[in-house]
This record gives structure tokens, sequence and C-alpha cells, in this order.
């Protein structure tokens, strides 16, 4: 190669590094695969899903907003806790169609994330604010706790607790490609004397995903 | 645990990747395609050979997994096989379809075939026997149907795997 231009020295030992590129194909073939989609998916109270996780079942939206309510009256106020009842209809699992909850005291949570690698985990948070309202009264959220459970769980997944109010919560890590479920059964504290009224006030739970 | 939860939990593991599969695969390969029976591989010109689309898109097998972890990958692309045998025309000859190996990464591959090449599962760094016989053409070509699973913990962006046919005089 003595004696070449500088640019021809460059083009030779592209040609060399080309012919050997096709000896290489010409003995080999490459399948190339992408790596697995991400998703999210959770359900609160009332959700959907078409068909078993385990026969290509597939979620769907539900914009449903389910509702927990009690009642004291007056002869009762501040004698303590008052369970909750929900007008969430779910009793089964959307996993897999087993009967898990009990309606109306339990609402189910559930859901899961999908992600390629190793990605750590999901945060479930819930978030309520410092109040209940009712008019101007007000009445803290942190006066109403879960139990969780779920039918042959001896361990819930969601561990029970009670809302701080006015901030966010962690309830749970949630891997990678596992389901998580469970049933919170939700108690008013009733501890106190507040005002006559209906009291009001919005829990939101979040899924966040790495 | 009651055993409603233990069958859930059961029910979920036969739906997970098999830690044994592997192993499993690797014990049936040997034991079909000993090494030391036969003259030295050969790698056959696959030139022509093509593969229909420039990456397959792998779906989880399950949308929605399983409350233990479920992250089995699958997806399928067409293979226009098309191999020059004509060193070994009129010979005795044994062809095998082999997947280098992927470090770290857990694939197999399965596929069936419209011609001459027998249907067959490998896992990366394996080989399996796809011909067998009298080579009486030059040309050999056959489309494989191939089907592919992985393990979506080991994939983390597109993944090419280097498949080769190899020939050895039987």
């Amino acid at each position: 190669m003595t004696g070449l231009p500088a640019s021809l020295h460059r083009c030779a030992g592209w040609l060399i590094a080309c012919a050997a590129g096709a000896a290489l194909d010409a003995t080999a073939f490459t399948v190339t695969i992408s790596s697995g989609p991400r998703s999210l998916y959770m359900v609160v109270g009332n959700g959907t899903m078409s068909g078993r996780y385990d026969s290509g079942g597939t979620p769907g939206n539900n914009a449903t907003i389910n509702t927990v309510t009690a009642s004291v009256s007056a002869a009762n106020l501040g004698a303590g806790p008052v369970a909750m009842t929900t007008n969430s209809s779910t009793t089964n699992s959307l996993y897999d169609n087993y009967v898990f909850c009990s309606v109306p005291t339990q609402v189910y949570v559930a859901g899961f994330f999908r992600a390629p690698g190793t990605v750590g985990s999901a945060s479930l948070t819930v978030t309520a604010p410092a109040n209940l309202v009712s008019g101007s009264n007000t009445l803290p959220f942190n006066t109403i706790s879960w139990q969780s459970g779920g039918n042959g769980d001896a361990v819930p997944t969601i561990p029970s607790g009670s809302f701080i109010g006015g901030a966010s919560q962690n309830l749970l890590a949630v891997p990678a490609n596992t389901w998580f479920e469970s049933c919170l059964a939700f108690s008013y504290a009733n501890g106190s004397l507040p005002a006559a009224g209906t009291y009001t006030g919005r829990a939101t739970y979040t899924l966040t995903a790495p | 645990m009651s055993p409603s939860t233990v069958a859930r939990w059961r029910r979920a593991m036969t739906r997970s990747w098999p830690a044994g599969a592997t192993a499993s695969a690797v014990g049936l390969l040997a034991a079909v395609t000993p090494a030391s029976a036969f003259a030295a591989p050969v790698r056959v010109d696959d030139q022509g050979t093509i593969v229909a689309r420039p990456v397959t898109p792998m779906q989880w097998r399950q949308p929605v997994p399983g409350r233990q972890t479920d992250a089995t990958l699958q997806g399928a692309v067409e293979v226009r096989v098309r191999l020059n045998m004509a060193p070994w025309l009129g010979k005795p000859v044994r062809l095998y379809l082999a997947l280098a190996p992927l470090p770290g990464r857990r694939v197999q591959a399965s596929w069936t075939g419209a011609g001459p090449l027998l249907p067959g599962t490998l896992a990366s760094g394996q080989r399996a026997l796809v011909f067998s016989g009298v080579m009486h053409t030059a040309v050999l070509t056959d489309t494989l149907a191939l089907q592919l699973l992985a393990d979506g913990r080991t994939l983390d962006g597109a993944s090419p795997l280097a498949f080769h046919f190899e020939a050895e005089a039987a």
C-alpha cells in the first residue's frame, strides 16, 4: 500500500472490512427482537378486564369513581368506629375471577406494572385532602382507616392503615411484571362530635412506574 | 395459606417462565446430538436467506402478569431459508440450526417448516437437527415460521439473535 494516497488507504481498508463482513453474513442470519412494551394498570373499586390473566386477559378503561360511606346517628356520635360501606360491586378478582372481596364492606384494589429489563418497582400511593368537608365544617381525613384483606390471603398485599390527610402516602412497592390485589374495608373512627352534615372528600390512588 | 390460595398460586406458577426449562432443553438436545459422534460441523452458506422483518416485535405472552413474576415475551417471524448445499450434494449429511449464545439472556426459538427442514426447538447456545439424509439438491430452500420466547427481564432494547446452519457428514 506504500505510495497510495491517504484517501485510497482508507478505501482499501474499508473494502477489506466489507469483504470480511460479507463472508460472515453468508453463513449466518440475524433476527432482531424488541424488548417488551411497558404498561401500567390499576383498578380501585369497579374496573374492567376482558378475560382472565391466563387467557389473554386485556385491561380496559373504567371511569367509575366509587364511594365509601358511613352514617352515624345522633345517638352514636363519638361512640367509636363505624364500618363504612361501598357502592363498588366488585367481588371477583380481575386476575383469575376468584371470589376475593366482599361487598359492600370491601373495596377491590388491584393492578400491575409491566416493564422490560430490571427496572425496579412501581409505587402505589394514595393522596387525600386534610379534611372531609361539609359546607364550612370539616372532619379530619385521618379519621378514616382501612383493614386490608382478601379471601385466601393470609397476609394482605396492601398493608392496613389510615389516611394521613393532606399529603401523599406510600402503600406498596409493586415489583415489575407482577399482579397485586387486596380488599380494603374502611371505617370511620367516630371519636368526635362534628356538626351535623354530609362530609365528603376524595382519596386518589396512584400507581407510578419508574 | 388456604388450599384455594395454593391453587391460585400454582396456576400462576404454571404460566411463568419455568426455571428448569432451559436445563431440560439442554439435556434433551444433548441426548439427541452427541457432539463427539460426528465430524466437525461446517457452517453452511445461507446467503439469500431472508428474515421477513428487520425487528420482530416481542409482546408479553400474557398482557396481564401473574401474582408471581411472569415476564415471558413472545414473538414470531418468517424466515425464508436458502442454503448452498452444493458441497454436500449426493452425500449423507446432518444439518443443524444453531443460535449463538446470548450471555445473560434467555431466548428460546421453535419453528416449523413448509419444506424439507424438520421442526424443532432450541435455546440460545444450542443447535437442533433440521435435516438428516442424502442431500439431493444444491440449493435447499424452505420457509420457517419462527416462534420466539424470551425472558423479558433479560431484554432491554433491541437484541440481535445470530442464527446459522451447520452441516456434518453423516
